[in-house]
């Protein structure tokens, strides 16, 4: 007689298949974007490494966000592998993360997007990171908290100041306001 | 003139990332390595700095000799030194040498507890904060920080981290940072050869670091990697010129 155990239990390798899959996408697309010098690929790939072998101790309400703080320092491994393969210390890459802007959205002028990117790229790199965490990332204030490695409210607190100050190098004179552009810097 | 209400929202509303869910079968090298991660046993999978981890393996028992003999003078006398690396801190998640170790920057301005907070709070090594840090310098140049006491940096074999101020460093983090800024300046983020040896050396100069010589050696520079990137190699003093990417 076969025994067939019989369990309500998805197998481990299912659900992970299925988280897998529900954010290869984010993680992938926001490397390839984001940090175009680097394999997206192959990030993507160290990342889920990670997360599989600590799939039982994400945190389920920010499953995201902890996989973020992973590809953060999956990136800065990244980086430190190229300078141990040179000998060398290639810190201005690793300062430098670069974002890539497209248009798609025909609503927006190519010289609006271009006034945005000079803008951005003026920022420092602390408030590039926590703009496009935010922006392309999707991440929320308890997001960013977790990906940093910050409290809640100082996550709230950078990505507000970051705001103004690419509202600032964008708007020196306060036209935004003044045509009554509105401020939502407050983040959920 | 900006046409748009808010800056924020104009880059959100940039957002190239497609965040749909990935059906089966869409992305063969995703089906791909998620076949290879789960396939992958506990000694498979490894991390950066665990295969760093399993190199330093084979040193553990010549350490813990050493150490065990020379134990009475290493509890009374702490040997101390800087960092050779001015950039980088190791972050270990267990006093061993084959401890998962996270790599942040080195900023004396900050506390070892602050600088090395992200993983133990994000899930990587723990997410009840740090515990109580050791710094210490390994053999390489880096400085390290590890749970444990002072006697931590001996029992591994390491040296104690000198707090004392190394102004060679600072300068040269000064002056990483003014390269930065001028890259971030540019309208490409991008210089070539001749512009960024013109203007790296000016950098250089007013950061106390004239004697440091350029070099290109092992690098390369072409069409594919126009743009001039910087490297310091202090033992040496050397600036590396590495050819990299067009931002983007």
């Amino acid at each position: 007689m076969t025994v067939v155990e019989l369990s309500s239990k998805p197998p481990a390798e299912a659900v992970f298949a299925g988280f897998y899959r529900e954010f290869y996408r984010p993680v992938h697309g926001y490397v390839r974007s984001v940090y175009p010098s680097y394999d997206a690929d192959d990030v993507t790939s160290k990342v889920f490494e990670i997360a599989w072998r600590r799939f039982a101790h994400i945190p389920a309400a920010s499953q995201k966000a902890w996989l973020f703080g992973v590809m953060r320092n999956v990136l800065r491994n990244e980086i430190r592998g190229r300078q141990r393969n040179d000998g060398l210390i290639d810190s201005a890459i690793f300062a430098r993360p670069t974002a890539t802007i497209s248009q798609d959205d025909e609503a927006v002028s190519p010289e609006t997007v271009e006034e945005l990117v000079v803008g951005f790229n003026q920022l420092r790199d602390s408030d590039r990171e926590v703009l496009l965490l935010a922006a392309w990332g999707g991440l929320d204030a308890d997001g960013l908290a977790v990906t940093l490695g910050i409290n809640k409210n100082a996550a709230t607190v950078r990505l507000s100041r970051a705001r103004q100050r690419l509202r600032d190098v964008m708007d020196p004179v306060g036209e935004i306001e003044k045509r009554g552009g509105q401020s939502h810097d407050g983040v959920a | 003139m900006m046409e748009w209400p808010e800056p924020f929202d104009l880059l959100t509303s940039l957002n190239p990332i497609d965040t749909a869910p990935l059906a089966a079968g869409e992305d063969p090298v995703a089906d791909a390595a998620l076949e290879r991660i789960l396939a992958a046993s506990d000694d498979t999978v490894v991390s950066f700095n665990e295969r760093t981890g399993r190199r330093r393996r084979w040193v553990v028992p010549v350490v813990v000799v050493g150490v065990l003999a020379a134990g009475g003078a290493a509890a009374a006398v702490i040997a101390r030194r800087q960092p050779v690396d001015p950039f980088q801190l190791a972050c270990q998640r267990t006093p061993t040498l084959v401890s998962d170790t996270y790599m942040t920057a080195l900023d004396p301005s900050r506390s070892f507890g602050e600088l090395c907070a992200a993983p133990w709070l994000d899930g990587t090594f723990g997410t009840g904060g740090p515990p109580a840090l050791t710094a210490c310098v390994g053999s390489e140049g880096i400085a390290y920080a590890i749970p444990g006491a002072d006697t931590v940096c001996s029992t591994l074999g390491y040296a104690g981290y000198d707090p004392a101020p190394d102004s060679e460093a600072q300068n040269i983090r000064d002056a990483n940072v003014a390269i930065g800024e001028l890259l971030d300046a540019d309208p490409d983020g991008c210089l070539d050869m001749e512009t960024a040896r013109r203007e790296y050396r000016k950098i250089l100069d007013a950061h106390g670091l004239a004697d440091w010589v350029f070099t290109t050696d092992g690098y390369v520079y072409d069409d594919n990697r126009p743009c001039i990137a910087v490297a310091f190699i202090r033992e040496q003093r050397l600036v590396g010129l590495p050819g990299v990417p067009k931002p983007g």
